[in-house]
């Protein structure tokens, strides 16, 4: 299988949370379906001044590129690793 | 008149300063005629593009950044084009420009090939490599942002250039962006930027320009002002920015639509900058010290094509590329290409007829022989371009920076993409594609691109401006007249030398005359130039560029197939095809220019005084 990298460039984040709310495999979290999230908000803030975008666990991420074609700051990319 | 050249050696990461003399600096003022002379000379014949031979010229004029009132700030890129394998070179505004001759050169040149990824300051005459590794792989937005994190200078002070992740990896059609928005886009000298490993250019100083007669200067400095100033155009062009011309040239169906098989868009309105301005505009932006601030600060609504507040809207030509070329009415989707291509650092007029060629081969893909056209499923992986559906272009943008999978044959470009496929679908000039004035519609056109050095080009001699906006005189844009071949010669030598003072091109709306830039031209550089030296000196620069092409084999003055066999199906232009203008107005040309079948003849050299490139023909 495929592996993923999850970049986000914390500077250009401006937690509005759009890829939190897109990603399949966080969604199958909130639902109680899988044990971990790809991506969640942080208690951290960026360069903006808001609460940033973390990864929390890539290797569930599955590439479907949803995070990265709606972040609007172009903030967040999934390389193939 | 002095000019200073930082010649950069990255082979052995090393700097060297070079001044041009007066004479040679008269015969080409700067900018594209000056780049494209020392191009022919440095640049040796069948050099590989992207090899270590080319080189890059970012050039300077005389005039830019002397005064406000007018646009003084754009910058020339010059090198050789991997795109046509012919002269390239590209316009870009912004403030790079003035901030380079205030760092103290005048112009920067690229040469040889650095073993790794470098970026290169110049702080008062200082010039410094970086270590690039940390940049490579960014997006421009983020490469600049952490340059000016490490020199720790704020977002207005200084200019950097640098290129996305299409430069790096050589797609052929790569733009050098400055500012995020501010592209050199044609001819894809962002790829021979990234073949030398060059991923940016920060410049910035405080050395004045020097103005040689102020007083005279002053004066045209003033007259320049106050024409601009209260014209019906600069404010046209401050509203609606270069879109409003989509409803224009819509009407006189000359908007080329669906891969360029029609000439009028029914939903031109949705994507015209009258719609642009009152959905989605929050501001506007000019160059340095430009009066018309015709640059588009925008926002969108949907989620799904969010861009951040303030980003740079889409010019008329990526309007037409990625909207009406292919069907495709939704502005946001326009406004978040525009921001996402600017980033990757790709041409948007090329991109757009690229992808416009992908999708008519998707839908004619049943025509295409069995074993092409499972080549181009698999290639495609899935990802279905269809006419009318922005949706599949962010994954194929993507893709074609990062040359994965179908990416690798739309990097190539249009013209080697229907190659590739065996479909003759592309509309093109020099094996570059044409931008958003049908030339089946505006009869000049033909002219302008067929004859246009660096390949497909609307800036070489802009027709529109006198077949469509009446400037200086109205003509109509069906008439086929041998006169017109005059009107295009002339643009072409008037703003060859608009692009080596360096003045904008938009001025010229408003000032279409070289008498209006030679006390500017006369009180900057201290020389008793007249209207018609600078129509010379615009000539000379034409030739020279048209050498450069002879020498590398020039496949002539042509457009390609769909243009003249295809007629236009609807709109005003209905049955017109671009075959007879150029049958009539061709002859004309060369008659105009003193050429025969497109190269210069030994008397025209010797009267423009290029003799020392007399070897060439």
């Amino acid at each position: 299988m495929a592996k993923w990298r999850i970049e986000v460039i914390e500077e250009f984040c401006k937690g509005c949370e759009i890829c939190v709310k897109v990603c399949p495999i966080t969604n199958l979290y909130n639902a109680g379906r899988v044990d971990k999230p790809v991506l969640r908000m942080s208690d951290r803030f960026g360069y903006q001044g808001y609460p940033v975008v973390e990864v929390v666990d890539p290797s569930k991420c599955t590439g479907c590129h949803l995070c990265d074609y709606s972040c609007p700051d172009l903030a967040i990319h999934v390389i193939k690793e | 008149m002095e000019f200073k050249i930082l010649r950069v050696d990255l082979s052995g990461l090393k700097f060297r300063e070079e001044k041009i003399d007066d004479k040679t600096l008269r015969r080409f003022l700067g900018g594209r005629g000056l780049g494209a002379y020392l191009a022919l000379k440095e640049i040796p014949k069948g050099a590989n593009p992207l090899g270590p031979e080319n080189k890059l010229y970012i050039m300077s004029g005389p005039v830019t950044g002397t005064a406000e009132g007018f646009e003084a700030g754009r910058t020339h890129f010059v090198g050789k084009s991997p795109l046509t394998g012919l002269i390239g070179e590209s316009n870009m505004g912004g403030r790079f420009a003035p901030w380079m001759r205030r760092s103290g050169y005048d112009a920067i040149v690229l040469e040889g090939k650095a073993d790794r990824p470098v970026w290169i300051s110049v702080i008062n005459g200082e010039p410094r490599f970086h270590d690039a590794s940390k940049l490579w792989g960014r997006g421009v937005h983020h490469a600049e942002y952490l340059i000016r994190k490490e020199l720790g200078v704020g977002p207005k002070d200084g200019g950097v250039v640098a290129i996305g992740q299409a430069g790096e990896n050589l797609v052929r059609y790569a733009s050098i962006i400055h500012a995020g928005s501010r592209a050199a886009g044609r001819t894809g000298l962002g790829a021979v930027m990234g073949s030398k490993n060059v991923k940016a250019i920060f410049v910035m100083g405080d050395r004045q320009p020097e103005v040689a007669d102020r007083e005279r200067f002053e004066k045209g400095v003033e007259h320049l002002k106050e024409k601009i100033g209260k014209h019906p155009i600069k404010d046209a062009l401050n509203k609606y920015g270069t879109a409003v011309l989509v409803n224009i040239i819509n009407q006189i169906g000359a908007l080329p639509t669906r891969n360029w098989t029609k000439g009028t868009f029914e939903k031109a309105e949705d994507i015209s900058g009258e719609a642009l301005a009152e959905k989605y505009l929050v501001g506007t932006r000019g160059c340095w010290g430009c009066q018309i601030k015709c640059g588009r600060l925008v926002k969108t609504d949907d989620p799904k094509w969010g861009v951040p507040e303030g980003s740079k809207g889409p010019e008329y030509e990526t309007i037409f590329a990625v909207g009406s070329n292919w069907e495709n009415g939704d502005l946001q989707s326009i406004i978040r290409l525009n921001h996402l291509l600017n980033d990757l650092g790709m041409d948007t007029i090329e991109f757009g007829n690229t992808v416009a060629v992908l999708m008519e081969l998707f839908e004619k893909k049943d025509q295409l022989p069995e074993e092409k056209r499972e080549e181009l499923l698999k290639l495609l992986d899935g990802i279905r371009p269809l006419f009318g559906c922005p949706c599949p272009a962010m994954e194929l943008a993507y893709r074609t920076a990062t040359r994965n999978g179908i990416g690798e044959v739309l990097a190539q470009g249009a013209r080697a993409l229907a190659d590739y496929f065996g479909c003759d679908c592309v509309a093109e000039a020099r094996k570059m594609s044409l931008p958003a004035y049908d030339p089946r519609a505006i009869k000049s056109m033909a002219l302008a691109y067929a004859t246009s050095n660096r390949g497909g080009c609307h800036l070489r001699a802009y027709a529109v401006s006198f077949e469509v906006l009446g400037v200086p005189v109205k003509t109509d844009p069906l008439e086929v007249d041998p006169k017109k071949a005059k009107m295009v010669k002339e643009q072409q030598d008037f703003f060859a030398s608009i692009d080596s003072m360096i003045v904008c091109k938009f001025n010229t709306f408003m000032t279409p005359s070289p008498e209006d830039y030679v006390d500017l031209l006369a009180g900057a550089t201290g020389w008793d130039v007249t209207a018609e030296e600078i129509m010379e000196i615009g000539e000379r620069i034409y030739n020279v560029e048209r050498l450069f092409n002879v020498r590398e084999g020039d496949p002539g003055d042509y457009l390609s197939r769909r243009l003249v066999e295809e007629a236009l199906p609807d709109g005003p232009a209905k049955g017109e095809t671009a075959k007879k203008a150029l049958e009539v107005l061709l002859p004309a040309y060369y008659e105009e220019r003193g050429w025969v079948d497109g190269k210069p003849t030994k008397e025209t050299l010797k009267r423009l005084g290029l003799e020392e490139f007399m070897y060439i023909i």
